[in-house]
């Protein structure tokens, strides 16, 4: 009897050991089982987020070229079309019998001409300009700050900082548009005559400052509104640039915008 | 010294170079494990010459479950962000050198085998596991399972937790009786040679490949 006591609490020993080596096989394999299981769901939402990201911007893509079309159909009817107008309206009062009279009807048709062209030239510049973002989001972005100052009603100072590396295209052209539908905003509802736009590059990411000393709003109340959806449109696009939007504002007192966007492959 | 021994040592050798060559482009934990290797290699070379040279080695013992916990304590402070979990190991670091430097001193004296402390030490490196593989189910990257460093390290050190308690009761219960305790001790040294193997392969495979939530 003392010699087998031994050999079964041997036995039993090895039998342990045995059985925590097949329980600890078994967890990894489960893991394996678990985490493929994870992963594949993780790579099916990060592909509908990169289909979501491409899908806004081609909407974006859009809406720049569409936002353009405007300027440039705005800019023909209310600027060249007027000029136009008047050199043809000059052209027909020209009368050949009164020759000073005629003479300076002309010199006005050749300024007024002047003009037309000028107005051409920037109008066909403003279109290269758009082919995306040819010349870099600091230019587009002047460009589009020219246009408000142009127009005689907005005073703007603008800022850039920090912009000496190689910026992303596909982030700069919704950096862009969001300036843009922040640009619209301001035109079409907050009555100011003195804008303030930021644009700084950091390390980390990328910061746009927008204010500006018009009426100013309930954010509480007008979320829901016309100037709401270009708000949202803000929104969203800077949540698929996993960025941050910081929004200040209340009734007579301007609006203040900051949007800071990380920057890709951090 | 005997041949398996030698082989040991040379694998510890042989990662810790490796690792100390690739200090630079490891990241954080990986740096950390590396460190560990280097001292298991120089705690472990010490244990044999004090055999040699005769002399009572199981102090390094003493002094190696201790640092070898706070260096695994480090490298899962970096690789589970969470709050709560750096809280309940950082109070969880502290007692265990209390009750180490305790029991070092006054039950299992610093000439026997702190077995206490290694069983500690172990079952808190089986709750770490525990904790970074559910990190890892919460938050998988695109990377195949079997290329990620993190996850082979974490399996090396789940098992060798697990089964080193068992083991050693075994290899006691064995020399007791007189009753194969050299297969027990084989099994033992099987099961190092396996872990810092697995250790080893984990830090080359950090070299190329980083984990995502790593800052």
């Amino acid at each position: 009897m003392d010699h087998i006591k031994p050999d079964l609490n041997v036995y039993i020993t090895f039998l342990a050991i045995i059985t925590v080596l097949i329980g600890l096989a078994g967890f990894i394999i489960y893991f394996f089982a678990q985490y493929r299981k994870k992963q594949l769901f993780f790579i099916i939402n990060q592909e509908k987020q990169e289909l979501f990201f491409k899908q806004e911007l081609l909407n974006t893509r859009i809406e720049v070229q569409e936002q353009t079309m405007q300027t440039i159909g705005a800019d023909l009817h209310d600027n060249i079309g007027q000029l136009l107008g008047l050199i043809s309206l000059t052209l027909g009062s020209i009368e050949i019998t009164e020759p000073d009279k005629a003479q300076k009807k002309i010199d006005d048709i050749s300024t007024l001409n002047s003009k037309a062209i000028i107005e051409l030239r920037a109008l066909g510049k403003l279109l290269e300009g758009r082919q995306i973002l040819k010349n870099g989001l600091v230019a587009a972005i002047r460009e589009e700050v020219d246009w408000l100052e142009k127009s005689g009603k907005f005073q703007v100072m603008f800022d850039a900082f920090g912009f000496l590396q190689a910026n992303e295209q596909e982030r700069d052209l919704m950096i862009f548009r969001i300036v843009q539908e922040a640009f619209s905003n301001i035109v079409k509802h907050a009555s100011a005559s003195q804008i303030n736009v930021g644009l700084t590059h950091k390390n980390t990411g990328l910061e746009v400052i927008i204010s500006d000393n018009g009426k100013g709003f309930d954010t509480n109340q007008e979320i829901h509104s016309v100037k709401g959806i270009g708000l949202s449109n803000i929104y969203k696009r800077v949540q698929l640039m996993e960025g941050n939007f910081e929004m200040k504002s209340s009734p007579g007192q301007g609006t203040y915008l900051k949007i800071s966007i990380p920057n890709q492959h951090e | 010294m005997e041949t398996d021994i030698l082989l040991y040592l040379t694998l510890l050798f042989i990662i810790s170079v490796f690792g100390l060559c690739n200090f630079s482009r490891l990241s954080y934990p990986f740096k950390i494990l590396t460190i560990f290797i280097l001292t298991a290699l120089i705690s472990e070379t010490s244990v044999r010459i004090s055999i040699i040279m005769e002399v009572n080695s199981v102090v390094v013992y003493h002094i190696f479950c201790l640092v070898n916990f706070w260096l695994f304590t480090l490298i899962y402070l970096a690789l589970i962000p969470s709050r709560m979990f750096h809280q309940l190991l950082s109070i969880s670091a502290i007692l265990f050198t209390v009750v180490a430097i305790f029991n070092s001193n006054f039950i299992q004296l610093i000439w026997e085998i702190p077995f206490y402390n290694i069983a500690l030490s172990n079952l808190l490196y089986v709750w770490m596991a525990l904790n970074l593989f559910i990190r890892m189910l919460d938050f998988p990257t695109r990377t195949r399972l079997g290329s990620q460093s993190v996850f082979w390290m974490n399996v090396a050190v789940f098992s060798y937790a697990v089964v080193t308690p068992l083991s050693i009761g075994l290899m006691l219960y064995m020399i007791t009786n007189e009753r194969y305790a050299e297969i027990i001790m084989n099994f033992n040294e099987i099961v190092t040679v396996i872990y810092y193997g697995i250790l080893g392969y984990a830090i080359y495979l950090d070299r190329q490949t980083k984990p995502t939530w790593i800052i």
